[in-house]
């Protein structure tokens, strides 16, 4: 956790018949970031090869995102299925008699599958087709609502005889009125179905005969009435049935609603299709990503006659479970070396780098790979910056209420992402803000905005406002007076990383010369000391000559040195002449140097003032709300537009305020912080395993 | 008058911005490679067509998504307006009427279809825009109207009442709206160069070749269909043309004749139309390349939008029917 993870870059070489077996093991391991035998060494160009791509790869990527694909149509989206844990897929091909195989999924059969993707396109296709059949009929009953509701007497509709047009009338719509034997109504349902209509039904007061109001198309109205007839239609143009044109539009409604109801329940048939095959789907899918992994190690793999190489970087901790599995994997034929980085052939090779922190770090994690991948070897920054960033953002934003409010948004807004199966890195982030804020506000005993609680340490809002007296801290100088403190801090860790990162490095010359290296601390040490006794003595005396001399004009006139070092350095091989121009180069690179650590670490450090400007602008703002809260009510108590005014307040302060201390938290650590001691030239470890998404 | 600098700093910037957000060209071949419609709209994730995925899922429906995408479309100049002031609105609110007489045809078809010729109007009319552009047109009103007379009266307060008037009883009568429709195309053109006429004179110059490519992918677009789809020989077709671009005139019959021929498995219409929309797509990234305080860009924008919403349309639609990659690939 302290340092980048320990990497071994491992060498193999097993016999041809076993190289898709060794491509499984390593790919369930997970743990190998491929290496080409040929980058190791020059010399291998000419005596091995490498594999050629199998024409079917790109047929079963194709194949694997259409699967992707079914799952993405589905809503909510289905996950993508998992694969059995590493250690659990190797006791299963352990359990299956030690077979050279792992598992169910590395057997597969493109045709099948392809198959039956065709055959799910086409039942989701019948089901479009169903909703559009059903969505036909319902536009048409659009049609019809605005005919009928166009039309002042449904009287005018009524043409008695069909096709007879008359003024006033439809020109689209035909309305019939009739009745028809008891026994026939469902023969009139069959009639209609599927036949944009609308029909009124009346009560059976005729013997065995019930009144009918039947609205068509007028395309239609011809082959309705023929097929009517046989059911037993009889005309009945005075009847009275559906006079009243808010009942045909009450039917109009219930017949929308119930096609309606209709096409959503065919929408929701893709859903219950997809769920019923995403097993199958699941199946396909690990089968499709599984030999597509496998054929990218392969691909990385060189081959002899009859031997084929392996390599690639392993994290140290991996290396017993690789070997295990390898030997396993090739009954022990095989010869395997393991380099260090920097030694042999592996000299060659940028070592990746991997960090590895607890679960709960991640987040912070996440921001430091965000900025770039350190350098093989050197300390990993996560813990430092979970540190200094929390401290930052409590600084900023100290109040337990807002912290709360926030810490309750990242705790929600982590349930719904591992709901859905996406990342939750930036919720965790917002929680922990959250817990950081609420611990400063306890600090500086402050609620959503008021003093509420005894401060702990200090009352901020008393600080900034000038009412809190007497205290460790009681003005906003006190504040700038922390924050900077709280920054030569930061900075300081910043150079102790260096330190030691430059230490494990052996470079010495840089330890003593970089400008986060011994002479630059110095000057900073010292330049931070002077100030505070500048200020102590109320800005009227600096330290002694003598003293000044010690603590700055040493490690100055010290970085004097660099320049010409440096160019003996470069150039004792080369007897290259040293000429009044370098003499004069050496005096510029100098001052440049001197100038920029002299102005670089004021700046940075005042820099750090921010952290005083947004903690101020917090309260200022949350005070301004309460006074405006206050002006509603000048007897006193309070009003609903006072409440009001303090949640929108809140809420505004909480927003902006919150997301301004993010930004700048994360500014301090990447720009104060890390250019310190990052140079972010490393290259991430990237293992090709099961759970990789590229 | 407002300085260049003033009327188009921040449109054009805005407009620089959306250009970044149209779909890229890996983005069309994915669409395009899809083994089915809905693999194909989910390429359009993430992008402006994406509420389409939810509309084909909720109706199965392509058609409704083609008109969801027409009125974004018809739209598009309406939405500058905020940003411009006169004589540059005026402009972008002429253009605008193109997409209202373009509704404004689509509802008459659908009324002789349905009132008219005594048939009915089979769901179209839900597929009618009803939110107004620039002129109130009451698509239902006109829907049900028992005659020509009472449509030409619903749309008696806008520019089209007297040309409905005049035209639209003798459409009823031959049954077909050819000139009525090329009457309407004109008069947007005539409305559209008379706007661009108060324009300064850099923006003049750069709107009028734009309206008259346009106008010459129209007349492209109107002999491909009289002459391929309806049979008519070139003569007769040239009557049919707009009497704007620069196919107009005694072009006109030359230009008809050429859209009878055929090449390379294409009609001279298809051509014809494909070399006009190259034509506008060239002019359209000069534009971009060139003075960026212009109309040229907003124009630039529209121009490539279209084909944008255009292609989109052909790879959901050859989808629709099964069309290979292939097909796709020769048709777009």
């Amino acid at each position: 956790m302290m340092f980048t993870t320990s990497m071994k870059l491992m060498a193999a070489v097993v016999l041809r018949r076993d190289a898709d077996a060794v491509a499984e093991r390593l790919l369930r391991l997970g743990v190998m970031d491929a290496v080409s035998v040929r980058d190791l060494s020059g010399e291998w160009d000419v005596a091995v090869s490498a594999p050629e791509p199998r024409p079917r790869n790109e047929r079963v990527t194709e194949l694997r995102k259409r699967v992707e694909s079914f799952f993405a149509m589905a809503n909510p989206p289905l996950p993508l299925p998992d694969f059995a844990p590493a250690h659990e897929a190797a006791s299963d091909a352990a359990g299956a008699g030690g077979s050279n195989t792992v598992a169910d999924s590395a057997v597969i059969n493109l045709e099948s599958t392809e198959k039956t993707l065709n055959e799910l396109t086409r039942s989701m296709a019948d089901i479009r087709d169903r909703q559009k059949a059903i969505q036909d009929e319902l536009l048409k009953l659009k049609d019809m609502r605005m005919q009928v509701s166009a039309m002042g007497d449904l009287d005018a509709l009524a043409s008695g005889a069909l096709g007879s047009k008359t003024a006033g009338t439809s020109s689209i719509l035909d309305l019939m009125r009739g009745t028809m034997p008891l026994s026939g109504a469902d023969g009139l349902d069959r009639v209609l179905a599927g036949i944009p209509s609308i029909v009124l039904r009346g009560e059976s007061g005729q013997g065995s005969r019930i009144g009918i109001l039947l609205i068509v198309m007028k395309r239609d109205s011809a082959r309705v009435l023929d097929a009517i007839r046989r059911e037993g239609w009889e005309n009945a143009p005075d009847s009275q049935l559906g006079r009243d044109k808010a009942s045909v539009m009450r039917e109009l409604d219930e017949k929308e609603r119930v096609l309606a109801e209709e096409r959503d329940r065919r929408a929701s048939e893709l859903k219950h299709v997809l769920a019923s095959r995403y097993a199958d789907l699941s199946s396909a899918w690990r089968a499709l990503r599984t030999d597509e992994l496998t054929e990218r190690i392969r691909s990385s793999f060189s081959s002899t006659e009859r031997t084929v190489l392996v390599s690639g970087w392993i994290p140290d901790s991996s290396r017993l479970a690789v070997e295990s599995e390898l030997r396993a994997a090739t009954n022990g034929k095989l010869y395997l070396e393991w380099l260090s980085p920097g030694s042999g052939d592996a000299k060659k090779l940028d070592t990746p780098v991997a960090l590895s922190n607890p679960k709960v770090l991640k987040p912070f994690q996440d921001l430091v790979g965000n900025y770039g991948v350190p350098e093989y070897g050197t300390i990993d920054p996560t813990p430092f910056v979970a540190i200094s960033y929390l401290c930052m953002f409590g600084l900023m934003f100290g109040d337990a209420g807002h912290g709360l409010v926030i810490a309750i948004i990242g705790i929600l807004g982590i349930a719904r992402a591992r709901k859905k199966g996406a990342k939750d890195g930036l919720f965790r982030l917002i929680a922990y803000c959250g817990g950081a804020a609420i611990v400063s506000g306890l600090l500086f005993g402050s609620v959503f905005g008021h003093e509420l609680l005894p401060p702990l340490w200090f009352n901020y809002h008393g600080a900034v406002t000038g009412t809190g007296h007497g205290g460790p801290v009681s003005s906003i100088y006190d504040i700038l007076g922390i924050t900077v403190r709280f920054g030569i801090v930061v900075m300081g860790m910043g150079m102790a990383i260096n330190w030691i990162n430059l230490i494990r490095k052996k470079k010495w010359f840089e330890l003593v010369f970089d400008k986060a290296g011994v002479f630059g601390a110095w000057i900073y040490g010292a330049g931070a000391w002077m100030a505070f006794y500048f200020v102590a003595h109320d800005y009227k005396a600096l330290p002694s000559m003598a003293v000044l001399a010690l603590a700055l004009g040493i490690p100055t006139l010290g970085l004097g040195l660099k320049a010409p070092l440096e160019f003996y350095r470069e150039n004792r091989h080369e007897h290259k002449l040293f000429g009044g121009g370098t003499l004069f180069g050496f005096v510029l690179s100098w001052l440049v140097e001197v100038l920029e650590i002299y102005s670089g670490y004021l700046a940075n450090t005042l820099s750090f003032m921010r952290v005083a400007g947004l903690g101020i602008a917090h309260v200022s703002l949350m005070t301004a709300f309460a006074q405006i809260a206050a002006m509603t009510s000048p007897g006193g108590g309070t009003t609903l537009w006072g409440v009001l005014i303090l949640v929108l307040g809140n809420a505004l302060v909480i927003a902006l305020e919150g997301l301004s201390a993010g930004i700048q938290s994360l500014r301090l650590n990447y720009y104060e912080f890390f250019s310190k001691f990052f140079n972010g030239t490393g290259k991430a470890y990237r293992p090709i395993s099961l759970r990789s998404r590229d | 008058m407002p300085t260049r600098l003033a009327t188009y700093s921040y449109l054009n910037a805005k407009l620089k911005t959306r250009l970044s957000a149209l779909l890229s060209a890996d983005r069309i071949g994915e669409m395009a490679r899809a083994k089915s419609l809905p693999e194909a709209m989910l390429a359009l994730r993430g992008t402006r067509f994406e509420r389409l995925e939810s509309v084909f899922a909720s109706t199965g429906d392509l058609r409704a998504c083609e008109a969801a995408l027409s009125a974004d479309e018809a739209r598009l100049f309406l939405e500058l307006t905020r940003w411009v002031a006169e004589p540059v609105r005026s402009f972008f609110l002429a253009l605008t009427l193109r997409f209202e007489v373009d509704r404004l045809k689509d509802i008459l078809r659908v009324w002789l279809d349905g009132v008219a010729r005594g048939g009915d109007m089979a769901g179209h009319a839900a597929y009618l825009e009803r939110e107004p552009l620039v002129n109130v047109l009451d698509t239902d009103a006109m829907l049900v109207a028992a005659d020509a007379s009472q449509v030409a009266a619903v749309v008696s307060k806008t520019p089209y009442g007297a040309l409905l008037a005049s035209e639209l009883p003798s459409a009823v009568e031959r049954g077909n709206l050819f000139e009525l429709e090329l009457s309407l195309d004109n008069f947007y053109f005539s409305s559209a160069y008379a706007a661009a006429a108060k324009l300064s004179l850099h923006d003049r110059a750069i709107a009028r070749r734009a309206l008259d490519m346009d106008a010459d992918a129209q007349n492209a677009d109107r002999l491909n269909r009289f002459v391929v789809w309806y049979g008519m020989d070139a003569t007769e077709a040239a009557r049919y043309l707009l009497s704007f671009g620069s196919a107009s005139g005694s072009l006109s019959s030359r230009v008809a004749s050429m859209a009878g021929g055929a090449a390379e498995g294409k009609s001279g219409g298809e051509l014809l139309r494909a070399a006009f929309r190259s034509m506008a797509l060239t002019e359209a990234r000069r534009l971009l390349g060139g003075y960026p305080f212009s109309v040229g860009i907003p124009l630039a924008y529209g121009t490539l939008r279209r084909e944008e919403t255009r292609v989109v349309t052909a790879i959901l639609n050859a989808k629709y029917y099964g069309l290979s990659e292939e097909r796709i690939r020769e048709a777009l």
